[in-house]
């Protein structure tokens, strides 16, 4: 799964290395070889076999497809899906882009201690992390325990197993993603385009609005897209903290490989799931350009 | 939106745009700069320790100085991005020091260009019009304008990643100038360029100052460029100013021997007073005497400073009215036009002399036996501190 639209930096570090190896881009192919190979066999061969399954039973057959999209509960899941991994996208870019620019507008010195910051939550497992909200969060947890000693409230509050904590779950997951990919794009944004702006007669927020945000764009976008697409795959976080009936497409496959060992409707649900992701991706990337662009000018 | 408003009423007014087109050239007047003991101050470094500065309406002002003297810092002060620690700061008699830089009205080209990378040329030009409301026809007519002067008309259109450096450069100008701003400040903006091109951007920026009549702060370490452009060169060291003058008056008559020998080179010969208000020096095995405005220091010790094309090959006898000594080349760097030497004093001190040439003057090679002459009236003397 993950990196298929993603790469869009990919493009111009591959450039920079054609500076550094002074070769044409033919006899240079060779650098390819490793990961297209590793891509070829861990890859694309698994998605082919995916692909193949989800087309054929006993023969050819679209009977899986017309089982989820005949079926209300699957495409009320697929629907959530896609919502849930859409807002975790956008509440991830849009809380971590400030922070993002924060790090990014800091001195050189700091700058990695601050990154450092930002980074300490990926020492830990998602698991472990999203079992911590269960502990946290639970009807006897520390949240509410002081929330009654203060008097706050003298029932226990439901925080798990809603919208909600999922949402908080799959951001905290998602935000140091966020961040370092939108800071690594502002960090090509010099801070001289900022002063030129100004002196030539724009507010702070017009500068941002007309010359810094557009150049962050690209960083906004390859960061939407890397965390819709991991939000698609997330399990873990919904099956514990949302409950079943906050499911999303990932805990259907799972159950029909683990459990009703139905793998050719996992594998039509896969597939869909893959496309349905590429397509949303390429729109959101779209959107962001049209977003960000600085508008036409001369007005 | 900065710029806006009263701001930009006044501007269009200043430059009488109501009026529709006016012609370029007669359209400025610079603004007069008065920088009163601004002082700047960080942590670490004093990086302005008392800068004043009379800059008058249209003059072009270079600061010149070497790496950490704080050039670039007077400029930020005057464009607003840094805070003076301390003075005052005045355009034509108002203080500005309180303005953000979006309302400072002051034009800048930065080192690296800073061109908008996601906005074509055109798009950058128009950028501080479309800033002050400026009509759409309007705005198009002075881009044309603006790229025409720097000879960039049908370039609008690109971005500027498809230009070269000295196009860039160009494109930066005309953004900078195109809001007709009466001060115009560049912090060493022809720093990337190579020589060639460089040469042909100073003239280039002396002819837009014509034209524009602006008021321009030119910041440089290259001391050539500041001779050839300037009509004043403000010599700076560690955050204050050494000297104020025009190029001659800095070249001809340094108020200190670090002036003396960061603008041009200069040989230095240490001398010790002697009674009767002259000087000793050993170097040249002879005693001189001294200008009336150096007799009165107090230093015991004296250097006597003489420019290297001041230093003169003679034959054996027409030495007259000049301090004559004998010396050996030990190296020559053919320069076109000049070559200079490298000489070995009797004494054994080294000196450098500069010969101007034609195509018929022999090199002499290392190793020959010369004898010099040095113009009394051209060498200066510095008290040793
Ligand atoms: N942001 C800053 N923080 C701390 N010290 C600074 C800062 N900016 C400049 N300085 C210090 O102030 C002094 C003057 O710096 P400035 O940039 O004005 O020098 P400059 O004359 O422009 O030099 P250059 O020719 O290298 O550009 C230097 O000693 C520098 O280290
Ligand atoms: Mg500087």
């Amino acid at each position: 799964m993950s990196t298929g639209p993603a790469s869009v930096s990919g493009g111009a570090r591959w450039r920079s290395w054609r500076i550094v190896s002074m070769r044409s881009e033919g006899s240079s192919a060779w650098l390819l070889a490793p990961a297209a190979l590793l891509l070829a066999v861990c890859f694309v061969a698994p998605i082919l076999v995916v692909f193949r399954w989800s087309f054929f039973a006993d023969g050819p057959t679209l009977e899986f497809y017309r089982e989820i999209f005949g079926s209300t509960l699957y495409r009320t899941i697929l629907a959530r899906t896609l919502v849930f991994s859409l807002v975790a996208a956008v509440l991830s870019v849009v809380i971590g882009y400030p922070a993002a620019y924060f790090l990014a507008t800091r001195p050189v010195r700091t700058r990695m201690n601050w990154l450092a910051v930002v980074l300490l939550p990926l020492w830990v497992s998602s698991l472990i992390r999203t079992y911590s909200w269960l502990i946290l969060l639970g009807r006897e947890g520390p949240a509410n325990m002081a929330l009654m000693a203060l008097g706050l409230t003298d029932q226990p509050i439901q925080f798990l197993y809603g919208r909600g904590i999922v949402y908080a779950a799959m951001v905290q997951v998602l935000l140091p993603m966020a961040v370092t990919i939108m800071y690594a794009g502002m960090l090509s944004i010099e801070q001289t385009f900022i002063k030129a702006a100004r002196i030539l007669g724009a507010s702070p927020a017009y500068a941002f609005r007309k010359v810094f945000l557009p150049l962050s764009a690209s960083g906004i976008t390859n960061a939407l897209v890397i965390c819709f697409v991991l939000s698609l795959g997330f399990f873990i976080t919904p099956n514990l903290l949302g409950g079943p009936r906050e499911a999303m497409i990932s805990n259907m496959i799972d159950r029909a490989v683990n459990e009703s060992l139905e793998w050719n409707l996992a594998a039509a649900l896969g597939v869909v799931l893959l496309l349905v992701g590429i397509a949303v991706a390429g729109i959101l990337a779209f959107a962001i350009r049209l977003l960000t662009s600085p508008g036409r000018m001369p007005r | 939106m900065a710029g806006g408003g009263d701001a930009a009423g006044a501007t269009d007014r200043r430059w009488g745009l109501e009026n529709g087109s006016r012609h370029r050239g007669n359209a400025l007047t610079g603004a007069r700069i008065l920088f009163s003991s601004i002082r700047k101050v960080y942590r670490r470094d004093v990086a302005l320790s008392s800068f004043s500065l009379a800059i008058e309406a249209g003059e072009f002002v270079t600061l010149l100085g070497p790496s950490g003297s704080g050039k670039t810092t007077a400029l930020n002060i005057l464009a607003g991005f840094t805070a003076a620690s301390g003075g005052t700061l005045g355009v034509d008699g108002k203080s500005i020091l309180d303005l953000p830089p979006e309302k400072r009205e002051i034009g800048m080209v930065f080192q690296g260009y800073s061109l908008f990378p996601h906005m074509t040329v055109a798009q950058n030009v128009a950028f501080p019009l479309a800033l002050r409301r400026v009509a759409k026809s309007e705005i198009a007519r002075r881009v044309g304008e603006a790229l025409e002067m720097v000879r960039l008309g049908s370039f609008g259109a690109r971005m500027p990643n498809e230009l070269s450096g000295g196009q860039r450069q160009r494109v930066a100008f005309a953004r900078a100038v195109v809001f007709r701003p009466r001060v115009l400040l560049m912090d060493e903006p022809l720093g990337a360029l190579d020589l060639k091109l460089r040469e042909a951007m100073q003239l280039e920026i002396k002819r837009y100052h014509a034209e524009l009549g602006c008021t321009v702060i030119f910041v440089t370490h290259d001391q050539g460029e500041a001779l050839a452009l300037s009509d004043r060169i403000a010599v700076m060291t560690d955050g204050e100013i050494a000297q104020v003058g025009t190029p001659a008056e800095i070249y001809d008559r340094p108020d200190s021997q670090y002036v003396a020998e960061f603008v041009g080179r200069i040989n230095v010969f240490p001398g010790q007073r002697r009674p009767g208000n002259r000087i000793e020096i050993p170097d040249l095995g002879l005693t001189a005497a001294l200008p009336d405005t150096v007799a009165g220091a107090a230093a015991e010790t004296v250097n006597m400073c003489v420019r290297p094309e001041d230093v003169e090959i003679v034959g054996p006898a027409d030495a007259s009215g000049m301090l004559a000594c004998d010396a050996t080349v030990e190296e020559a760097y053919f320069l076109g036009d000049t070559v200079s030497y490298s000489v070995a004093l009797a004494a054994g001190r080294r000196i450098t002399v500069e010969h101007q040439r034609r195509a018929s003057t022999p090199i002499m090679p290392a190793g020959s036996r010369l004898r010099l002459g040095i113009r009394m009236s051209s060498a200066h003397y510095f008290p040793a501190v």
